[in-house]
């Protein structure tokens, strides 16, 4: 009889598991692939990505660099007079310089620089900017750089090289932006978020207020659709009261789709095709990235990546399932390689390789 | 990461051959010693300790495709209680653990707990136990956990080296039934059946 009760405990756990993944433990262990490790470390946080010409630039703390395509190391760029850190940079195709924001580790004192390719860091000092400065961002022939005046309060500029000038018509929110170019048919450029407002026109001294989510939902990625012809972007928020992140799709007027909540904080978008299909990505906030294959204003609900043609080495990049990705950055187009930035776990690649899309790590 | 895996195999048998040294040095030789046969009755009990490397086989699916676990020889050890029912049969129980690295450096952790049934066969001053342990294995791998159960037969070699310390070598088998139902968020067709072999040198204490 109490064999029978022992045989009945074991049967129970058999149906016992606790997974943070769908994928089974022995499974797993089955399809793991070794992850290529490039010489970056894989402790970074990656707070941003740039191409210049043909070279690629991260702030990572430090600024590194390396040619677009090429396999070799990863150089640290040698920081400017006085100043230490950077975590913001963007490439300005219109004077072929990289902007980046360096922190003083001492004074706390932060300045925006510009350099050429293989030139040095000049300080930009037109204008004197309003606040600290926090971010910079590129978005067609513009860089924009914002700036923190208080906990609440910010400035928004913009230059096509010349001098930088204020968006003088977006009230900052605090200092995060996000900035894209894409034309959805009826002459909207520009689109900008901050906070919990979207904004587009066709040119910095005209953008209008064309959404605004209630203050709880704070907008944390804007991206162009994967089809041009598409009339609408893409945009991920973050519901601070619900503690849920949806995507949406708006034109800023008639078409606001969204998909359903994620219980897990959104970041980042891009949009990229390769192969053929067309894929929307979403970093999320300690559970690597989601995404939707073939995304459309219908089509909103992110999807737990699979070995699939975006990437067939998935499963095996356990890091990359569990950590905090940032923003992506997408270098070649379509069927170019695709960088996940993340917060702490370093900088990700998925890139051709032996004829399949694969993850690396840098 | 090769050479911190050395490290682990290596203070695991330097751990436990001190175990050996120690326990023989703590021994005295009895003088005139006779030969005979250590009997053991209802009773009797036996507390072994083991330690060694587990070398991961294969895994198979419910249809049969076999296929490599993608891990790395590991190490394994663990503590066991029995107490004999007769001359030749004992009854107990077994906790251990085992770890291993996949590919990329991730480590699985096993850890069976098993009823353990016991019979002896006796060649003085050897001792050849057969055995089989049937239980639970508590299984990770970064955050993911699964309960299994776990089957455990296997064989050893003990010598004896007075009436109450023996000691030996153990091949036992894992054989670790990974079942998914499908009722969670793992599918079904993830369900796999581990296969391990465990090598590991025991020191024994009879009381």
């Amino acid at each position: 009889m109490k064999i029978k009760y022992i045989l009945l405990i074991f049967a129970a756990t058999l149906f016992f598991s606790c997974n943070q993944s769908d994928v089974g433990i022995f499974y797993g262990l089955e399809k793991e692939v070794k992850i290529k490790d490039n010489s970056l470390s894989n402790n970074l946080t990656i707070g941003s990505m740039a191409k210049n010409g043909s070279e690629l630039y991260i702030a990572a703390g430090r600024v590194y660099t390396k040619t677009s395509g090429s396999s070799e190391d990863w150089r640290k760029v040698s920081s400017p007079s006085g100043y230490d850190l950077s975590t913001s940079l963007a490439a300005n195709a219109t004077d072929s310089n990289v902007y980046a924001v360096f922190f003083d580790t001492d004074t706390a004192e932060k300045a925006l620089f510009k350099m050429p390719d293989g030139g040095s860091w000049t300080k930009v000092t037109d204008p004197i900017f309003d606040g600290s400065i926090e971010f910079v961002k590129s978005a067609g022939s513009f860089i924009l750089v914002s700036t923190r005046i208080n906990s609440n309060d910010g400035k928004l500029y913009y230059s096509n090289g010349g001098a930088f000038t204020e968006v003088s018509n977006i009230t900052m929110i605090g200092s995060e932006f996000n900035v894209i170019e894409f034309d959805t048919g009826t002459g909207d450029t520009y689109w900008i978020s901050n906070h919990s407002i979207l904004y587009n026109g066709v040119d910095f001294d005209n953008m209008a207020n064309v959404l605004e989510l209630d203050g709880d939902k704070i907008i944390k990625g804007l991206s162009e659709p994967s089809d041009p012809s598409d009339p609408y972007i893409y945009l991920s928020y973050w519901n601070r009261d619900r503690s849920r992140g949806y995507i949406k799709a708006v034109d800023g007027a008639s078409i606001n789709a969204e998909g359903d909540s994620e219980i897990y904080n959104l970041n980042g978008l891009t949009t990229f095709t390769t192969e053929g299909f067309e894929f929307l990505l979403c970093g999320t906030g300690g559970r690597g990235y989601r995404q939707i294959s073939s995304p459309s204003d219908s089509r909103l609900d992110l999807a737990t990546p699979k070995n699939d043609v975006l990437s067939e080495n998935y499963t095996s990049a356990i890091e990359l399932q569990n950590c905090v990705v940032l923003d992506f950055f997408v270098d070649g187009g379509d069927d170019g390689d695709l960088y996940a930035l993340t917060a702490t776990t370093g900088l990700w690649k998925n890139s051709l390789s032996g004829g399949t899309r694969v993850w690396s790590i840098e | 990461m090769k050479i911190k895996k050395y490290s682990i195999f290596i203070i695991i048998f330097l751990l436990s051959f001190s175990l050996i040294n120690l326990h023989a040095q703590e021994e005295e030789f009895p003088e005139n010693e006779e030969n005979f046969e250590y009997i053991y009755g209802l009773g009797d009990q036996i507390f072994t300790i083991k330690a060694g490397l587990i070398f991961p086989l294969f895994l198979s699916s419910p249809d049969f495709n076999f296929t490599s676990t993608n891990l790395s020889m590991g190490g394994a050890g663990s503590l066991e209680w029995s107490t004999f029912i007769n001359s030749r049969l004992a009854l107990g129980g077994e906790f251990g653990g085992m770890f291993a690295f996949s590919p990329n450096d991730r480590i699985l952790y096993m850890m069976p707990l098993t009823f353990k049934v016991t019979y002896f066969y006796r060649k003085y001053p050897f001792e050849f136990p057969i055995y089989c342990g049937a239980g639970i294995s508590f299984n990770s791998i970064d955050d993911a956990f699964h309960l299994d159960f776990i089957l455990k037969p296997g064989a050893s070699v003990y010598w004896n080296f007075n009436s109450e310390w023996a000691f030996g070598f153990n091949l036992v088998y894992w054989w670790v039934p990974q079942i998914y139902t499908g009722n969670g968020d793992v599918p079904a067709s993830h369900t796999r059946f581990g296969n391990f072999l465990e090598t590991t040198m025991s020191a024994l204490f009879h009381f």
